[in-house]
């Protein structure tokens, strides 16, 4: 998806919820991450997400490094995450 | 969310144009779960060479069972919108998966008042919240500010005025980006950080706020938002990428 | 396979003639970026070969342009299954560029200026087989493809074709690349649909 000018117009954490939902059987997108890079604390959601590759980046909304990559490869959901310091989730 | 998400085979019951350029599709889904104001869906298509993509759509009413509502923009050389819009025949399947979402969401039940901004075809989610809140009767104040380009593309205008009108602490503002109404005395233009800060209640309110819609409008609210002195943690965004202005 | 829906057809596909396994003919040519779009002007850009004895060769975009340069005609194969077919460049060979360079390597691991990486054995990037890249139909490259200079590998998945590249690293050992990390091929030949580790 690109705006005008060509550029890529990334969406944000709410479009990963469908395929890690799919696997995971929990709604994931209100789960609070840390940012490996600059420390910021952050909703799932409101991670800036570029889609359109051969997988899902998401990255900080404050400083861009990439926080998680999600790749759907063969029967299996992939979640590299090593740009994340923390991750918490609620229970269901 | 009760357990991984399917893909499930979904129905045109019913296509309601809402605009020149959109349209509220129906569809009977056998086995939904329900869902919450919002939520949305993944839709898949598949041709029958076997090739297939997926784009998400906001869930525009309610929860009122087996039926589900989408309402798509049609993007200019999109390739799944002007599909959805113009030419999936009623009875044919789709396949959606849902209900996904647990941030972007909202409940007749929070005693909050609640600010909605929409972009464009972002007012769907928020619409579906409108939509709870009337089917609830609930009483706790909201306010959707909803820019759009010009009348001709208000999203659901009808409904829009007569819940404003008849439902009591709800609000609706419609700004015009390119052409007003005549006689509207706003001048056309983008939303500006200073009639967010007048439309919105004070950021010393107890407020939660939903902006959705482009992911260019989206920002921007949500950047003014915050140097309006509103809470980072009480806003809740939902960007749809490129489209939907 | 899903349900198949009467009458969706997907954006621009023809009846494909012979495309590798599993791809489809698109005629756009789609932007699938990792991250937001770097701004490299050219007075900034360099490129920068290491051999695994660490040894450095860099050429700035004067030095680039001064090489001998090439035309390729090429097909693009893009993991996320479209293809699109006899695609012009114009760029510099990694033959040339790589001529004098003191190897037995058998690796290489492209970096980006945004950051982005990916491997390849070093003989993929040799024997006219890949360039770097700097005009796409007879137009230097836009910004959204991989301008100012982007790697040129078509005969491998599109994902190795690294968009804003700033760097080869020599090895002896295959150290995988942003895709590759997650499971995506090490190596990414499209007819033999190596799109994921084990094909
Ligand atoms: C969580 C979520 C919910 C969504 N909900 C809705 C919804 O309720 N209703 C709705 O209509 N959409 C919604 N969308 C957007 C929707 O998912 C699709 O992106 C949209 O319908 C376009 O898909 P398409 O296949 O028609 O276009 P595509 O084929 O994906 O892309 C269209 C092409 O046009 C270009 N383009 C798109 N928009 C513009 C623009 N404004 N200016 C210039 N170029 C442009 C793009 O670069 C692209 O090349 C939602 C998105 C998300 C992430
Ligand atoms: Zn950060």
């Amino acid at each position: 998806m690109t705006d005008e000018h060509g550029e890529p117009a990334p969406l944000d954490g709410n479009g990963l919820g469908g395929v890690l939902g799919a696997f995971l059987g929990v709604d994931v997108t209100d789960a609070i991450l840390v940012c490996d890079g600059c420390g910021r604390q952050q909703v799932l959601a409101a991670l800036v997400v570029f889609g359109a590759g051969p997988g899902g980046v998401a990255r900080c909304r404050g400083c861009s490094h990439v926080m998680l990559r999600v790749a759907e490869i063969r029967n299996e959901l992939v979640v590299d995450l090593r740009g994340t310091t923390r991750l918490r989730l609620r229970r269901p | 969310m009760p357990g991984p998400l399917p893909w499930l085979p979904a129905y045109l019951v019913e296509r309601r144009p809402e605009t020149a350029a959109a349209a509220t599709l129906v569809l009977g889904v056998p086995g939904w779960p329900g869902h919450l104001p919002g939520q949305h869906v993944d839709v898949r298509l598949t041709a029958d060479d076997g090739y297939s993509t997926q784009r998400s759509y906001s869930l525009a009413a309610p929860d009122h069972g087996a039926t589900v509502e989408l309402t798509v923009q049609r993007v200019a050389d999109g390739e799944v919108s002007p599909f959805l819009v113009d030419d999936l025949a009623i009875g044919d399947p789709v396949e959606l998966r849902g209900p996904v979402g647990g941030w972007f969401v909202w409940s007749p039940t929070l005693p909050t008042r609640t600010l909605l901004v929409a972009g464009g075809s972002g007012v769907v989610p928020l619409m579906a919240m409108v939509r709870a809140r009337h089917e609830a009767g609930a009483a706790a104040p909201m306010r959707l500010v909803y820019s759009v380009r010009t009348p001709d593309d208000v999203l659901y205008a009808a409904e829009l005025e007569r819940r404003g009108r008849l439902d009591e602490g709800l609000e609706i503002h419609v700004v015009h980006t390119r052409r007003a109404p005549p006689g509207d005395a706003r001048p056309t233009g983008r939303l500006t950080r200073e009639e967010i800060g007048s439309l919105a209640w004070p950021a010393t309110e107890e407020v939660l706020t939903y902006v959705c819609g482009p992911t260019g409008f989206v920002d921007q609210v949500a950047g003014d938002l915050v140097a309006l002195g509103y809470d980072d943690h009480r806003i809740r965004t939902e960007r749809f990428g490129a489209t939907g202005g | 396979m899903g349900i198949v829906t009467p009458g969706f057809r997907g954006r621009g596909r023809d009846s494909a003639p012979e495309l590798p396994p599993g791809q489809y003919l698109t005629h756009d040519f789609p932007v699938l970026s990792a991250g937001p779009t770097p701004h490299v002007e050219t007075d900034d850009w360099a490129l920068t070969v290491t051999t695994e004895a660490g040894a450095r060769s860099r050429w700035s975009w004067r030095d680039l342009l001064a090489l001998p340069q090439e035309t390729p005609t090429v097909d693009l194969h893009c993991v996320t299954k479209w293809s699109k077919l006899g695609t012009r460049w114009r760029g510099v060979s990694l033959d040339v560029l790589l001529e004098d360079v003191e190897t037995a390597a058998d690796f290489a691991l492209v970096r980006c200026f945004d950051g982005y990486t990916t491997n390849l054995p070093l003989e993929d990037l040799l024997d006219g087989q890949a360039w770097v890249a700097h005009e796409y139909d007879g137009e230097p490259l836009a910004r959204a493809h991989g301008g100012p200079a982007r790697l040129l590998v078509p005969h491998l998945y599109l994902w190795k074709s690294a968009k804003w590249i700033s760097g080869i690293e020599l090895s002896d050992t295959d150290e995988p690349g942003f895709w590759e990390q997650l499971g995506y091929h090490d190596y990414g030949d499209p007819w033999r649909e190596q799109r994921y580790a084990g094909d």
